[in-house]
């Protein structure tokens, strides 16, 4: 089993920490002159996303996540699962929703996404940063307001809810920031 | 493309080639080694240099040496992790009061306030008691840390430091209630550590130093027995030693102690840290003949003491990363 010494830490690397895969996010070096050192870390654990603070012993060994970052093309969504597919090999992986989370609301068919897997098992899923959608339900659009500056909920393709300028209409497509939910601007066809 | 021809096992953490400090922090850097250098020099503290390189070493249990080997030498050697032993020989040959800027080196020691090469600042005084000792320590750094320091310096012993959080004796608690006592304001489980001496300084650095005022230095004194290293242990009280250290807010700025002078002692000491060094896995370092044929010969009553000089500087230079006040860092040296 693969495993890392705690002087091997730094922030981004993937250890076990109770069952459950993470990741380091800040790592601190602790030593009373002559007493004995400790390693306090700041970890996320991957499955979950919560924060949590841990200190381990310096010199000791923690095992190593098995985990990896791969960018794969998202296909569709079956109603149990989400599926994506690695565009060189074309193997298939299926997501489940702890595993989509909030995130489904910007999955839009092939779009490459980021899948975390875990022992080859996702645990997680990013989506691009921006990505374009259609308006499929919305208030009638106030033509010509392109200036007053009020905005309205607008459903789009994938579900999600963004708040956009009064003068867009059903049908058009826009971008939007999937990190903050926020509409970026009317995308170009 | 820039090819960079690493030694297995060794990773370029820092591929830059330039100092990892400002010309600017280098240069106060340079006017607190002068500043350091004039305060001893008027105080008639001789300046001494012994050597980096050492044919036996500390047995301190919690230090790493690094050893040194060439293809040329016959013997091995390491490099040294404190002055003190060679300090304390220059002692007990008549050398009077000394004072050495020195590099140390201490393996697997890296982190935003530690480096494995560093320089102590370190210093002895015959016949200074360890208050009397103190109060030169605060004369130096209030003079290099001026500005920095609007309150007075406060005085109290470990174990008052370690009770107004904790509300636990370090001397009687058990390591049972120590572990309990972190899980309960960590909000996490203690890691297994090889003694209570361990536990007690897991929440020492985890809960009582980041308590401390960042605006005076705090002395802290009277150290358990089980960490008195080569302080003397207390006449009056034989739980504690006759040592201190001080720090500026959470950051460990220097140790003192009232020497050992009494051989048997020193020797039944290292015997000791050895046999703790074993049981925890390391290897026993081979006493240094040199230092108790010194004591045996008569370490004159003095009291000494070592500063981080790389984390004073980090104070007057307001950083917050050792290597922000050094030149070149562990990563690209």
């Amino acid at each position: 089993m693969a495993s890392y010494s705690t002087n091997e830490f730094r922030g981004g690397l993937k250890i076990m920490i109770d069952g459950d895969p993470c990741s380091i996010i800040e790592n601190e070096f602790v030593k009373p002159g002559k007493g004995q050192a400790f390693n306090r870390v700041k970890i996320r654990n991957l499955k979950t996303g919560r924060v949590l603070e841990k200190t381990y012993k310096s010199g000791e060994s923690v095992e190593a996540a098995d985990v990896v970052d791969t960018d794969m093309q998202y296909l569709y969504n079956d109603g149990d699962a989400w599926y994506f597919m690695h565009p060189e090999t074309f193997e298939q992986v299926g997501a489940d929703e702890n595993a989509v989370g909030d995130n489904m609301q910007w999955l839009k068919e092939q779009d490459m996404c980021v899948v975390t897997l875990w022992n080859d098992v996702p645990i997680a899923i990013t989506p691009p940063n921006h990505v374009v959608l259609t308006i499929t339900e919305t208030d009638p659009g106030l033509r010509g307001d392109t200036a007053s500056g009020g905005t309205k909920p607008a459903k789009c393709e994938t579900g999600a809810v963004v708040k956009v300028p009064l003068f867009l209409e059903e049908g058009d497509t826009i971008k939007v920031d999937t990190r903050n939910g926020d509409y970026l601007g009317r995308a170009k066809e | 493309m820039i090819i960079w021809a690493v030694p297995k096992n060794k990773k370029p953490l820092n591929s830059d080639w330039r100092p990892t400090a400002s010309l600017e922090i280098l240069r106060s850097r340079a006017r607190l080694l002068q500043q350091t250098r004039s305060f001893f020099y008027a105080r008639d503290v001789l300046e001494v240099e012994t050597p980096m390189l050492t044919a036996t070493g500390s047995t301190e249990v919690h230090l790493d040496q690094f050893s040194v080997s060439s293809e040329v030498a016959a013997a091995g050697y390491q490099l040294i992790t404190s002055p003190e032993l060679a300090m304390k020989r220059l002692l007990a040959a008549g050398s009077g009061d000394i004072f050495q800027l020195s590099k140390v080196f201490r393996a697997g020691e890296q982190g935003s306030k530690h480096q494995p090469e560093f320089t102590l600042l370190e210093w002895y005084r015959l016949g200074f008691d360890l208050d009397a000792l103190m109060k030169e320590v605060e004369q130096l750094l209030v003079e290099l840390l001026a500005d920095k320091l609007c309150q007075p310096p406060v005085s109290m012993t470990y174990a008052q430091a370690f009770e107004e959080p904790t509300r636990l004796n370090p001397l009687t608690a058990t390591i049972d209630e120590l572990q309990q006592y972190f899980q309960s304001q960590m909000q996490q489980q203690a890691p297994s550590l090889d003694d209570r001496q361990s536990y007690l300084d897991l929440i020492m650095s985890h809960i009582v130093e980041p308590t401390f005022a960042h605006d005076r230095l705090t002395f802290v004194t009277h150290y358990p027995t089980e960490q008195a290293s080569l302080a003397r242990v207390c006449a009056n009280d034989p739980r504690v030693a006759e040592r201190f250290e001080v720090f500026a807010g959470g950051l460990e700025l220097a140790n003192g102690f009232h020497e050992l002078t009494d051989v048997v002692e020193q020797r039944y000491r290292m015997q000791q840290e050895n046999k703790r060094r074993v049981e925890m896995g390391k290897s026993p370092i081979e006493i240094d003949q040199y230092f108790l044929a010194a004591l045996e010969a008569g370490l004159p009553d003095c009291s000494g003491v070592a500063v981080g000089f790389d984390r004073l500087v980090m104070l007057v230079t307001g950083q917050q990363n050792i290597e922000d006040v050094i030149s070149f860092s562990i990563d690209n040296c």
